[in-house]
C-alpha cells in the first residue's frame, strides 16, 4: 500500500475537522470523517442522525466541525439531507455537497426506509454510513450490520449473532443509483478517491465506510487501522464500487489472509471454536467468489 | 463545562440551539497517560555493519539518483567504499529486515556502485580543518585499520603519518587480495583520495622499535596486521614448491608468481586459501583445496567459495595432509605428491567446533607440484620489544582501542576479534575518533554512546511495502575464468537506484504522513519537515505507533 | 376573485399564494388532494417549488426540517395516522424553531380503521410545541393558512392548520381568492426564515445539550409559543386591514349575557351556532364560543368570555381515555384559574365522522340546564343504545 498524499501541504488549521472531539481513543469514525471532509475540501453540510457522531462532534455550545452540521432524529438522515439539499440549491448554492453521515444502525436499520426513498428519487447527495457494526453509542447492541457470530450486549455469550451482516451495497445498487461503494479507514487514498468520485457524480451516492470501534469490538485502540486493513486482506470486507447499479469494480486481493487473523484481534469474536471460525471463513469465501463472478472489472 | 463558563454563557444563549464555538478547549489529551514519541532508530543493517554505516540514510538518495549526496554519507563513515563494496562480507545484509519479507537488500552492490562512481567522477572527501596539532599521530601499517584511523584523525584535523614497510600502501589489501577481486587502480584511487586530505604515507619504512618514533608523535596507532605464517607441522614442508598462503599471494599480486608446476594443492579453509586457489587457477594450474573440517565449518565466505568452484577449483573436505613427498622424476627437491588422510568429527574443541580426528587407515596420496599452506596468519609485533599486554596471542586493547602502553592504540588483525577488512577499518576509525577526542581532552565516558539493537523486523509494518526481487549485478564470470579480469560486475545506475528503493529505511522517519493521516484526534501536525505531537489532544490510542511503517514511533508516558 | 373550492383546494391555493419553496408530503386520505393539487401547481409552473415526494410522513417532516433549516419557506400536509407518525419530528421541528406550516385534515385514529373526521389526531399533538388553528369554513382555511406563514415566521415556531376531514376537506364552498400582491404584502414584509444551515457561516445545530443549557432553550421555545398569541392577533388585524376578513383567536357568538355557553371548534361550530340562534329566538340566554386558536391557548380571552356564564358545555370531537376531553381540560383550567367560574360539562360527539346534528346540541343543552344531576364527568352524545 502506498501512503496517501491527500493531506500534504495542508495546514491543520485548514482542515474542516478540529481538535478536541469526544470519540473514544482509536475511533474509526473520526478517521473516516476527517478523510471525507478533506476529500470534499471542506465544502459540505453534514446531516447527522442519532449515532456516535452526535456525541463525538461535541456538546452545545461547542463543535469540532468547521462545516455546517445539522443534528437530526435517528431515522431521518437521508430525508433531512434531501431537505437541506433542496433548500441550499433553491438559495443558489450549487456546489456544496450535502452529506448524510450515519452509523450502521441509522442506515441498515431505522433509517433504511428514508434512505431507500431518497436514493430512489436519486437526490443529489452523498450518504456515508460509517459502519461500526452495532449500536455503539447506546452501548454495543446488535444491528443488522453486526457480523455473523459476533458478540454484542444483545447477542451475548450463548446467543451470538446468528444472521450474517446485511449487504447494504447490494441494497443500494439495487436502487440503480449512480454510485455506491465500500471503503474503509485503512485505505485513505481509496477512501478519498471514492468520495471525490462521489462528489463529481450527480445524483445519489452511497459510501459505506467500515470504521472499527475499539470499544464495541473489544480491540486495542492502536489496532483500529490494522483491523480495518485485515478486514480487506481477509475478504471479510471487500473494497468495491458499483456504478449505476450495474458495473461492479472490485479491488482484488490475490493473497488473502485467513479470517481468523482478522477475528483474533477482536474480543467480540473471542471464544469461537475452530468450527465456528471455519463457518465464517466459508461465508466469506462464498461472498468473495460471488463478488468476483459479478465483477466487471477487477483492479 | 465549568459552572463559571455556564454562567457566562447563560446571558447570551441563542434562541436556536446553534453551536458556534469549537471544541479546541477540550483537551482530550487529559484522557490518557501515553502519547506517541518520535525517535529515529538505528536500522539493523547499520547495527550489523562494523562501521555502522547508516545505510538507510543514503539508499533513498541513490533511489532518487542523488548519488553524490549518497556517497558523501557513505564516505563519512567509510573512506573506502569501492574496496569494501568488493571485499567486505556485508554482514549488513544479514540484518536486513527485508529477509523476513522477500529478499535482503543488495547493500554491498550499491556500496560498490557508489564507490566506483565516486572514483569515476573524481568526488573528493571533505577538506579537513587546519591541522590542530604541531605533531602528527604515527600509524604503523597502511592496511584498512591504519587507513581508518588516519581518516578519522584527519577529519578531526590531526596530522597523521603512516609507516608502511612495503613499497606501496594498502597493507593486506595490496599484498593479500588478488587483483581479480580488488582492482589495484581502484584501491589506488581511494588511497590517493586519502592522500589528498592529508594522509601521509611513509612507504618502505619499517619501524624496528616503537620507541624510536613514539617520542616525536602525539600518539601511536598499531595496525601492522597479521602477516606471519603458522608452522605447517608436516614433514616435507621444506621442499621446493611448498609455500605459505600469504607469501604465495604476495608474489602473485606483486606480478612475480611462483611456478605452480601445473598442479596445486591448497591446504586450509580461510579466505586466503580461496584466494590462493583462484590465483592458481589463473596461473593455469589444476587446483585442489583440502580442508580438514566440513564445508559448513569453512571460515571462507560462501560467496567466494562459490566463485572459486565456478572457476574450477576442486574442494575436498575433511581431509588433512600427513606428509609431502618429493617428485621422484625430478631432482628430488621439488614437491611431487602429498599424502592425505580423511578426517571425521570428534569431540568439541575449545572453540565449540567438533575437533577433526583422523580416520585410521584412510590415508591416500595425490599428485601435486605445489603445496600452499593457507592455514592462518598471526600478528607479529617485534617492534614492541616485549611491551604490551597480550590476549590470546594478540595485543590486548580496551573498549577505546588502547593498549597497555600509554598513548599507544591498536586495531585490526593484531588485536582480538574478527579479522575482516571492515572490522579492521572500523577498529581504525573508532580508535582514530577516540584518539582525536582524547586529544581534545574529552572524557572517554562521552564516547560511550551505545548502539541499540536496531529496529526489529516486527516493528516494520510490511503492509506499507511492495514486494520486489533483490537485484544482482550481471555476472562476468563467463568472460575468461583464467584471466585477471574482475570476477564480478558493478550494478548499473538504474539497477542501483531500483535496488536502493527497496530499502525500508528502518527507524528513519521519511515524512510519509501515515501518522498524520490516521490520527483520529488531529494530535499530530507537521512542523518543519517533521512532526510534532500535540499531547494536549492525544488520547494515546497508539494508532500512529502501530501503523508507522518504519518503527520510528513508540508510545511513552507523557510525564517522561 | 370568488371560486367554488373545497377545503383542501383552499389549502393548496394558500400555499401557492404564499410562494412556498419546498413541499414534502405523503399521501393519506383525506389529505391527499392537497398534495395532488400542489403537484399540479408545481408541474404547470404556477408554483415555483420543489415538491419532494417522500415515502412517509416521518420523512416528509424530516425533509421540511432540512429545508427550513436553510431558510426556505416550507409546507407539508397530513392526517391522522400520518400525523401520529410525525410525532417525533413535531417535537424536533418546534425545538429547532423552524417556521414550518402544515395542514392537518382532521381524521380519526385507528384501531379500528376509520378515514372520517374527528380531532383526536391533532389534539394528541398539543404538547409538541406546534401552534394550532382550527377552521370552520373553506374561506377560513385559506385565510388561516396564509396567516400561519406570517405567524410562524415571526415567532420561529411551526404552525398547524386544521380542517375537518371530508366535512371541510371535500366540501366545496364559495371562497374569495386573494390577489397575489395582497398576499405578498402580508407575507413579504415579515422577517424571512433564518438560514440556520449556511455554508458561509458554519454552525452546528441541535447538538447534545447538557442539563446546564437545555432548560434555557425550552424556556425560549415556551416564551415564543406564549408570545404567539399576541403575534397571531396582530397578524389577524393586518390580515383584516388588507382583506377585510377578521379572525379573532376565539370567536364569541351571543356570549355577552349568556347563562349557558356552548363550546365548539371546527365545523361543528356551524351546527352549534344554528341551535344557539334558534334558542335565542325562544328567548333563552345561550351563547357559543368557538376555539380557533388552540395553541397557544388564549387563557385570558377564554376566561373573559366564560366568566359571566353559569354553565359551560364543551362539545368534544375527540377523547382522552382515562380522563376528560382535552378541550374541557383546557377550558376548565382557563375558567377556574381566577377562582369561581361557571360549571363546566364535557360532551363527546361525532367521533370517526359521525354527524353532529342539531338534536345532539339540543340534547346537550337540555341536559346541562335541566338534567345536570344526571351528568357524568364525560357524556357521550349520539351513542347507539
Amino acid at each position: 500500500m502506498q501512503t496517501t498524499d491527500y493531506t500534504k501541504n495542508k495546514d491543520l488549521k485548514t482542515e474542516s475537522f478540529g481538535c478536541g472531539n469526544l470519540a473514544c481513543p482509536g475511533c474509526g469514525e473520526t478517521i473516516a470523517m476527517r478523510g471525507v471532509l478533506n476529500a470534499l475540501d471542506g465544502d459540505a453540510v453534514i446531516v447527522i442522525p442519532a449515532c456516535c457522531g452526535s456525541i463525538i462532534d461535541g456538546l452545545f455550545p461547542f463543535s469540532k466541525a468547521r462545516v455546517p452540521v445539522l443534528h437530526t432524529p435517528f431515522a431521518t438522515a437521508a430525508s433531512t439531507a434531501a431537505g437541506v439539499l433542496h433548500g441550499l440549491r433553491r438559495r443558489g448554492n450549487k456546489h456544496t455537497t450535502v452529506v448524510a453521515w450515519a452509523g450502521d444502525g441509522g442506515t441498515y436499520d431505522i433509517g433504511l426506509q428514508a434512505l431507500s426513498s431518497t436514493v430512489e428519487r436519486n437526490e443529489d447527495f452523498l450518504y456515508i454510513c460509517y459502519d461500526n457494526e452495532a449500536y455503539m453509542n447506546t452501548g454495543i447492541q446488535r444491528s443488522s450490520s453486526t457480523p455473523l457470530l459476533a458478540w454484542t450486549t444483545t447477542t451475548p455469550e450463548g446467543d451470538l449473532k446468528k444472521a450474517p451482516k446485511k449487504n447494504i451495497i447490494d441494497i443500494m445498487s439495487a436502487h440503480r443509483i449512480p454510485y455506491s461503494a465500500a471503503a474503509t479507514v485503512a485505505y485513505p487514498d481509496d477512501l478519498v478517491a471514492k468520495v471525490r468520485r462521489a462528489k463529481s457524480t450527480p445524483g445519489s451516492k452511497f459510501v459505506n465506510i467500515l470504521a472499527p470501534c475499539p470499544t464495541g469490538w473489544k480491540s486495542k485502540p492502536s489496532l483500529s487501522v490494522k483491523i480495518s486493513r485485515l478486514a480487506v486482506r481477509s475478504n471479510v470486507y471487500p473494497l468495491y464500487e458499483v456504478f449505476d447499479g450495474e458495473r461492479l469494480v472490485l479491488r482484488d486481493n490475490p493473497d488473502p489472509v485467513p479470517v481468523g487473523k482478522y477475528m483474533e484481534l477482536q474480543g467480540r469474536f473471542h471464544g469461537l471454536s475452530e468450527q465456528e471460525v471455519e463457518l465464517v471463513q466459508r461465508h466469506v469465501d462464498h461472498a468473495w467468489e460471488q463478488l468476483r463472478k459479478r465483477a466487471d472489472e477487477i483492479i | 463545562m465549568s459552572s463559571r463558563q455556564d454562567k457566562n454563557k447563560r446571558q447570551s444563549l441563542p434562541e436556536v440551539s446553534a453551536s458556534t464555538s469549537d471544541m479546541s478547549w477540550n483537551h482530550t489529551g487529559d484522557w490518557s497517560f501515553i502519547a506517541p514519541v518520535y525517535a529515529s532508530r538505528t536500522a539493523p543493517c547499520a547495527v550489523k555493519c562494523p562501521l555502522r554505516v547508516p545505510v538507510n540514510d543514503y539508499m533513498h538518495l541513490v533511489n532518487e539518483g542523488r548519488h553524490r549526496e549518497a556517497w558523501q554519507i557513505l564516505a563519512a563513515a567509510n573512506p573506502l567504499p569501492s574496496v569494501t563494496g568488493r571485499v567486505c562480507y556485508h554482514d549488513c545484509e544479514n540484518g536486513c529486515n527485508r529477509a523476513g519479507f522477500d529478499e535482503t537488500l543488495n547493500i554491498h552492490a550499491i556500496e560498490r556502485f557508489l564507490g566506483d562512481t565516486a572514483i569515476e567522477k573524481g568526488w573528493e572527501l571533505p577538506v579537513p580543518p587546519a591541522d590542530a596539532a604541531p605533531a602528527p599521530v604515527a600509524i604503523l601499517g597502511s592496511g584498512p585499520a591504519g587507513l581508518g584511523c588516519a581518516y578519522a584523525l584527519r577529519l578531526a584535523g590531526y596530522p597523521v603519518e603512516i609507516f608502511e614497510r612495503e613499497t606501496s600502501p594498502g597493507g593486506m589489501l595490496m599484498v593479500g587480495v588478488p587483483e581479480f577481486r580488488m582492482p589495484r587502480k581502484l584501491l589506488a584511487a581511494e588511497l590517493t583520495r586519502l592522500e589528498r586530505i592529508g594522509v601521509r604515507f611513509r612507504c618502505g619504512e619499517k619501524v624496528e622499535d616503537i620507541k624510536s618514533i613514539s617520542q616525536q608523535v602525539m600518539g601511536v596507532f598499531l595496525a601492522s596486521g597479521a602477516h606471519g605464517s603458522r608452522d605447517a607441522g608436516v614433514a616435507g614442508a621444506d621442499l621446493e614448491g611448498v609455500h605459505f598462503g600469504l607469501d604465495y599471494l604476495k608474489a602473485y599480486n606483486g606480478g612475480k608468481p611462483h611456478d605452480t608446476g601445473g598442479r596445486v594443492a591448497v591446504i586450509g579453509g580461510g579466505n586466503t586459501s580461496i584466494d590462493v586457489a583462484r590465483a592458481s587457477r589463473r596461473l593455469g594450474a589444476e587446483v585442489d583445496l583440502y580442508y580438514r573440517r566440513t564445508e559448513a565449518e569453512m571460515p571462507a565466505h560462501p560467496e567466494e567459495l562459490e566463485e572459486a568452484r565456478a572457476e574450477g577449483v576442486r574442494f575436498h573436505f575433511q581431509v588433512a595432509p600427513e606428509e609431502i613427498f618429493a617428485d621422484s622424476d625430478g631432482n628430488g627437491r621439488r614437491v611431487g605428491s602429498v599424502r592425505l588422510i580423511r578426517m571425521e568429527q570428534g569431540e568439541p574443541d575449545e572453540s565449540g567446533r567438533a575437533r577433526p580426528v583422523p580416520v585410521a587407515g584412510s590415508g591416500f596420496e595425490v599428485e601435486a607440484a605445489t603445496v600452499v599452506f593457507a592455514i592462518g596468519e598471526q600478528p607479529e609485533f617485534d617492534y614492541l620489544r616485549g611491551d604490551g599486554a597480550l590476549n590470546g596471542g594478540r595485543l590486548a586493547v580496551d573498549a577505546f582501542g588502547r593498549t597497555s602502553i600509554p598513548g599507544v592504540f591498536a586495531g585490526g588483525d593484531i588485536v582480538p576479534g574478527e579479522n575482516s577488512v571492515s572490522h579492521a577499518l572500523a577498529d581504525g576509525i573508532a580508535a582514530g575518533r577516540n584518539m582525536a577526542a582524547m586529544l581534545r581532552s574529552f572524557g572517554p565516558e562521552n564516547l560511550k554512546k551505545a548502539l541499540d539493537e536496531g529496529v526489529p523486523a516486527e516493528k516494520i509494518n510490511f503492509d506499507y511495502f511492495t514486494k520486489a526481487p533483490r537485484i544482482e549485478p550481471a555476472t562476468s564470470l563467463k568472460a575468461n575464468p583464467a584471466g585477471t579480469d574482475e570476477a564480478s560486475a558493478t550494478l548499473a545506475d538504474a539497477a542501483a537506484r531500483e535496488e536502493a528503493g527497496r530499502c525500508f529505511s528502518c527507524g528513519t522517519c521519511t515524512d510519509c504522513d501515515v501518522c498524520l493521516v490516521f490520527c483520529p484526534d488531529l494530535a499530530i501536525r507537521r512542523s518543519e519537515g517533521s512532526y510534532v505531537v500535540r499531547t494536549e489532544y492525544c488520547k494515546g490510542c497508539g494508532i500512529c505507533a502501530e501503523e508507522c511503517p518504519r518503527g520510528v514511533i513508540s508510545m511513552e508516558r507523557k510525564d517522561k | 376573485m370568488r371560486a367554488l373550492i373545497t377545503g383542501n383546494e383552499a389549502v393548496s391555493t394558500a400555499v401557492r399564494l404564499a410562494r412556498v419553496e419546498l413541499i414534502a408530503a405523503y399521501p393519506i386520505t383525506p389529505q391527499t388532494s392537497i398534495s395532488e393539487k400542489l403537484s399540479q401547481y408545481c408541474s404547470e409552473g404556477t408554483l415555483d417549488a420543489d415538491f419532494v415526494k417522500v415515502e412517509s410522513e416521518h420523512s416528509a417532516m424530516a425533509t421540511v426540517i432540512g429545508a427550513a433549516s436553510t431558510g426556505v419557506r416550507t409546507f407539508t400536509a397530513t392526517s391522522s395516522q400520518g400525523l401520529a407518525l410525525m410525532h417525533e419530528l413535531l417535537h424536533w421541528s418546534s425545538g429547532a424553531r423552524l417556521p414550518i406550516v402544515m395542514a392537518n385534515v382532521n381524521r380519526a385514529l385507528g384501531a379500528p380503521w376509520n378515514i372520517w373526521g374527528d380531532q383526536s389526531d391533532s389534539l394528541a399533538q398539543r404538547d409538541t410545541g406546534w401552534l394550532q388553528f382550527y377552521c370552520e369554513s373553506c374561506q377560513e382555511v385559506l385565510d388561516t393558512t396564509l396567516m400561519a406563514f406570517a405567524v410562524a415566521e415571526r415567532v420561529n415556531t411551526p404552525v398547524m392548520v386544521m380542517l375537518d376531514g371530508f366535512i371541510l376537506s371535500h366540501t366545496a364552498e364559495p371562497v374569495q381568492i386573494p390577489e397575489p400582491d395582497a398576499v405578498d404584502s402580508l407575507l413579504g414584509g415579515g422577517p424571512s426564515p433564518p438560514a440556520l444551515v449556511d455554508p458561509e457561516n458554519p454552525r452546528t445545530l441541535h447538538a447534545v445539550t447538557s442539563p446546564d443549557h437545555f432548560m434555557e432553550f425550552k424556556h425560549h421555545q415556551f416564551q415564543a409559543a406564549a408570545g404567539a398569541e399576541k403575534v397571531s392577533v396582530e397578524v389577524a388585524e393586518e390580515f383584516g386591514k388588507i382583506f377585510g376578513r377578521n379572525y379573532p383567536g376565539t370567536e364569541e357568538f351571543m356570549c355577552g349575557d349568556a347563562e349557558t355557553i356552548l363550546v365548539a371548534s371546527g365545523t361543528a361550530a356551524g351546527t352549534v351556532r344554528h341551535v344557539v340562534r334558534k334558542y335565542r329566538e325562544q328567548g333563552k340566554k345561550v351563547g357559543m364560543m368557538r376555539v380557533r386558536m388552540f395553541r397557544p391557548y388564549p387563557f385570558d380571552e377564554v376566561r373573559r368570555i366564560v366568566s359571566g356564564a353559569k354553565r359551560v358545555a364543551v362539545l368534544e370531537r375527540a377523547i382522552s381515555p382515562g380522563s376528560e376531553g382535552t378541550m374541557a381540560q383546557e377550558l376548565r383550567s382557563a375558567a377556574y384559574s381566577a377562582g369561581g367560574g361557571p360549571q363546566v360539562y364535557d360532551f363527546v360527539a361525532g367521533l370517526g365522522g359521525r354527524d353532529i346534528v342539531p338534536e345532539d346540541i339540543e340534547r346537550m343543552l337540555e341536559l346541562v340546564e335541566n338534567g345536570a344531576d344526571k351528568l357524568q364527568r364525560v357524556n357521550w352524545l349520539g351513542l347507539k343504545e
